[in-house]
């Protein structure tokens, strides 16, 4: 469905929404739930408070269903109504930081006895991805993952164009910077290059 | 193209974002160059590995919990906190300086205007009648026509003003004899060194005019 098309959906569908269908605005919570908890998912990595996350932001949407611009993308204005809560969230989340100290022992072990190069670097590229500032982060996240326009994302974050593809760029380039030894073991592995004796 | 040029470029060239120039430009380097062509393979990696992350989903239950929040708080409107404009402090330091500049402006001001009924220019006098509204004209009462100069030995002397004066006197005799036959627009249109734009009024055409000052403070042009 091109991006035209999807839009129409959606505007069809709240048209509906306004008009008290409530099947309308299921269909439309199916469109999205899944794209928004990706993305919400990742910034806060906490998959329960995602989830209310991305609750708190469709009932914001049934509120305010009536105020709604037809001129402007429905996806842009969910989007921007989650990330909004989800940094309201990572500010509180900030300011009052509460640490196990039990937890805090435990994670000083697992960091002593972590292999220099892990077999499997997915989960260090999601840690690679939950460490990037959070401007970065968002941008990636919504341009990598999402894989929404350039346009899209910066009419999401409010920043100009060239903001957004600064940041996305900047994004990557950290996380190469920090994935880059796992990157070239991983193709000199898939290569049939020499084992390094870390990795033996 | 150089290497520093191609590297800041290749992130975007491996996710095909770039101009078909730039990356004509980048593949022509790249052919050339084995350390650009390593950075290349690593955003290549980087970009399938970002490609494969399994994608987080809501739970089976999201839509039901959902549609019961909305059962519980309702449907009506509600404006939420992140729709109001921002607090501004009470003593912000940018309010005290306003408050502290207006208060110098007015205090300035009325410096100024006191100063000024004092030097008043002998070309621009000003007149005031202090004008007691009048709702029935059968008590031969014009006192707020009265006209009293600025206590200001300076503008007394001055011959303009007290020609002016006796001006505005005859002015005054004229139209209390024009108000026992006529409405006051009539006299008001005919007082010498008046017009009704300077002095408005509410006339009717009854027997016993109703005049009722509504500018108080007459300039009168010598």
């Amino acid at each position: 469905m091109d991006k035209e098309t999807a839009k129409q959906v959606d505007h069809d569908l709240l048209r509906q929404v306004q008009h008290g269908d409530m099947v309308a605005f299921s269909r439309l919570v199916d469109r999205y739930r899944n794209r928004l908890m990706n993305v919400i998912g990742r910034m806060l990595m906490d998959a329960e408070e995602a989830e209310d996350i991305v609750q708190e932001s469709f009932l914001r949407v049934y509120q305010h269903r009536m105020s709604f611009d037809f001129k402007h993308c429905f996806s842009t204005w969910l989007y921007t109504i989650a990330l909004n809560l989800a940094r309201n969230e990572l500010r509180k989340k900030k300011k009052y930081k509460f640490v196990d100290i039990f937890e805090m022992q435990n994670k000083e072990v697992e960091t002593a006895v972590e292999p220099k190069i892990p077999s499997n670097i997915g989960p260090a590229l999601q840690a690679a991805i939950a460490a990037l500032p959070d401007k970065y982060k968002t941008a990636f996240l919504l341009r990598d993952i999402e894989e929404m326009p350039y346009e899209e994302v910066a009419r999401i974050l409010a920043v100009p164009l060239g903001t957004v593809k600064s940041r996305v760029n900047r994004a990557r380039s950290i996380l190469r910077d920090k994935l880059k030894p796992r990157m070239e073991e991983r193709n000199a592995l898939s290569k049939g290059a020499l084992l390094p004796v870390s990795l033996l | 193209m150089r290497c520093r040029k191609v590297r800041s470029f290749l992130s975007a060239y491996c996710k095909e974002e770039t101009s078909v120039e730039v990356s004509a430009k980048i593949k022509r380097h790249l052919d050339g160059c084995n350390g650009c062509r390593r950075e290349e393979q690593v955003y290549r990696s980087m970009t399938q590995l970002v490609a494969g992350i399994p994608a987080l989903k809501a739970s089976d239950e999201f839509t039901s919990r959902l549609f019961q929040r909305i059962g519980q708080e309702g449907f009506a409107e509600k404006r939420t906190k992140a729709y109001f404009p921002r607090r501004v402090p009470l003593f912000g330091t940018a309010r005290l300086v306003a408050a502290a500049s207006a208060a110098v402006v007015v205090l300035a001001l009325g410096i100024g205007l006191n100063l000024g009924d004092n030097f008043l220019a002998p070309g621009s006098p000003t007149m005031v009648a202090s004008a007691p509204v009048i709702h029935n004209t059968d008590v031969d009462d014009d006192s707020y026509l009265t006209v009293q100069p600025v206590d200001n030995p300076l503008l007394d002397e001055h011959k303009s003003v007290s020609r002016m004066i006796a001006q505005y006197n005859r002015w005054r005799e004229y139209s209390r004899s024009l108000r026992q036959n006529s409405g006051a627009e009539h006299f008001l249109g005919n007082a010498p060194g008046l017009t009704l734009a300077s002095m408005r009024t509410e006339a009717t055409p009854q027997t016993n005019i109703q005049v009722r000052p509504v500018i108080k403070n007459y300039l009168i042009a010598p």
